[in-house]
């Protein structure tokens, strides 16, 4: 309890060091165009939270963004399980795989705007950035599920769900949650970047392209407080379900 | 009936089994002794489907079959009770902890993950596993070993017990083992 006590006071005391030098650099810069103390930007982001476009943004973007990553999520699972039983699949998927990973974010987003426009662009985008990384950890995480313990479960007749869930799940939750981990930041940063390109009207890259727009540097820092607390929250949320679901898997 | 007609297998060109013949009539107790690497070990995964033969014939059991792997081929994270848990129906708790207390597994031992247990331990919830599942056959790979001689007469006690009226195919180097679970002894030699 006091070790628990301790790292909550360390981590409040770096934060707090942090944000007394932003403090200082603020006030000795002495222009708010150029960078707003933090009093200025949480005084901003209290301005936001009142205000209903505030919530059509971030419900605009999450929306979007979430649905990328999920759709990630359940392809990448999907393709990896095929891949590691099919060799021709995992071939064919490897050029893909090495495209995505190699290409610059704006080169899709400009292509996605060509091809779609840009209402649904951060779904597409934050699918494109996060599928490669679940693929790829997935299918490492196949490789490495024991064989032997399949040849059990097997000889056991535990049929095939019944094996997934207690035999290769927990083996390649490991690779899962960490996938799950880095996707989840990333989808909101390729996500937002891709919006602040082509400004889908509503969202919250539109908000931080006309913070840009107008040198409103409190709305910038407010809005990007506002992404980094959505998207810790969401993966906080979403990394505790799967640790529950382990645990539960784990209880048999 | 069980049986293996004029088997060969070879595993990277070193031949552990050559035109190898046996039967295992229903009801049976066979212990399959020899020396290491004679090919006991492959008789037994011939059986069980997970390799097949270079040549001859295999007459594999048709109904349920539990088995003692040479490993324990447990899953660490899980309990032993959920290792046993998984292989059986809803409701069955009440027989797991009672299998598990007869093979000197206590409740909180039971309940721990498996990771946690020592060698002797898991060996017996691996047995455990075996014999709840109330097989037709059961195919026992070295089932004793690493099990501390005060608890062996209970563990043995309960394999002849629940093996009664079933094929039972033991991999041993202990003659008393075999002895002590009324098997008849086949040679296993290249």
């Amino acid at each position: 309890m006091q070790s628990k006590l301790k790292s909550i006071l360390t981590k409040i005391s770096a934060a707090a060091f942090w944000i007394i030098v932003w403090e200082a650099i603020a006030v000795s810069i002495g222009s708010e165009l150029i960078i707003c103390t933090p009093v200025r930007a949480v005084t901003r982001l209290l301005e936001l939270l009142r205000e209903p476009g505030f919530y059509r943004a971030v419900g605009f973007s999450s929306l979007r963004i979430l649905t990328g990553f999920f759709s990630a999520l359940i392809l990448g699972d999907a393709l990896a399980a095929v891949s590691s039983k099919i060799k021709a699949v995992e071939i064919l998927l490897r050029p893909i795989t090495s495209v995505i990973k190699a290409t610059p974010v704006a080169s899709f987003v400009i292509l996605a705007i060509i091809w779609f426009g840009s209402r649904n662009l951060s779904m597409f985008i934050s699918f494109l950035m996060v599928f490669p990384v679940i693929y790829l950890n997935l299918l490492e995480g196949a490789a490495s599920v024991d064989r032997s313990l399949s040849e059990m479960a097997k000889t056991y007749k535990l049929g095939k769900i019944k094996t997934f869930i207690y035999v290769s799940f927990p083996q390649i939750y490991p690779y899962l949650a960490s996938a799950c981990s880095v996707s989840l930041g990333l989808c909101w940063k390729s996500g937002v970047a891709a919006e602040v390109i082509g400004i889908p009207s509503g969202s919250v890259g539109e908000k931080l392209y006309r913070a840009k727009l107008y040198f409103e540097t409190g709305d910038l820092l407010a809005w990007t407080c506002v992404i980094i607390a959505v998207s810790v929250l969401f993966e906080k949320l979403f990394m505790l379900l799967l640790k529950m679901i382990k645990r539960k898997i784990e209880e048999g | 009936m069980i049986s293996l007609k004029d088997v060969s297998k070879a595993f990277d060109g070193q031949q552990v089994l050559k035109s190898f013949s046996i039967d295992f009539p229903d009801g049976s107790r066979t212990a399959l002794m020899g020396r290491s690497g004679s090919g006991k070990t492959t008789v037994l995964n011939l059986i069980l489907g997970l390799i097949l033969p270079d040549s001859g014939e295999v007459v594999r059991p048709s109904g349920k079959v539990g088995t003692v792997f040479q490993e324990d081929r447990l899953i660490e994270s899980m309990s032993a009770v959920g290792n046993l848990r998984i292989i059986l129906k809803k409701g069955s708790d009440g027989e797991i902890y009672n299998i598990l207390d007869r093979l000197g597994i206590d409740s909180s031992l039971a309940e721990k993950p498996v990771r946690e247990l020592s060698g002797g331990e898991k060996r017996r919830v691996a047995i455990a596993r075996a014999l709840i599942y109330d097989p037709e056959v059961m195919i026992m790979d070295e089932p004793f070993k690493g099990i501390d001689e005060k608890t062996l007469p209970a563990v043995i006690r309960e394999t002849d017990s629940r093996a009664k009226g079933k094929t039972l195919i033991l991999v041993t180097h202990s003659l008393s083992e075999a002895e002590a679970l009324n098997c008849r002894v086949e040679r296993v030699d290249v």
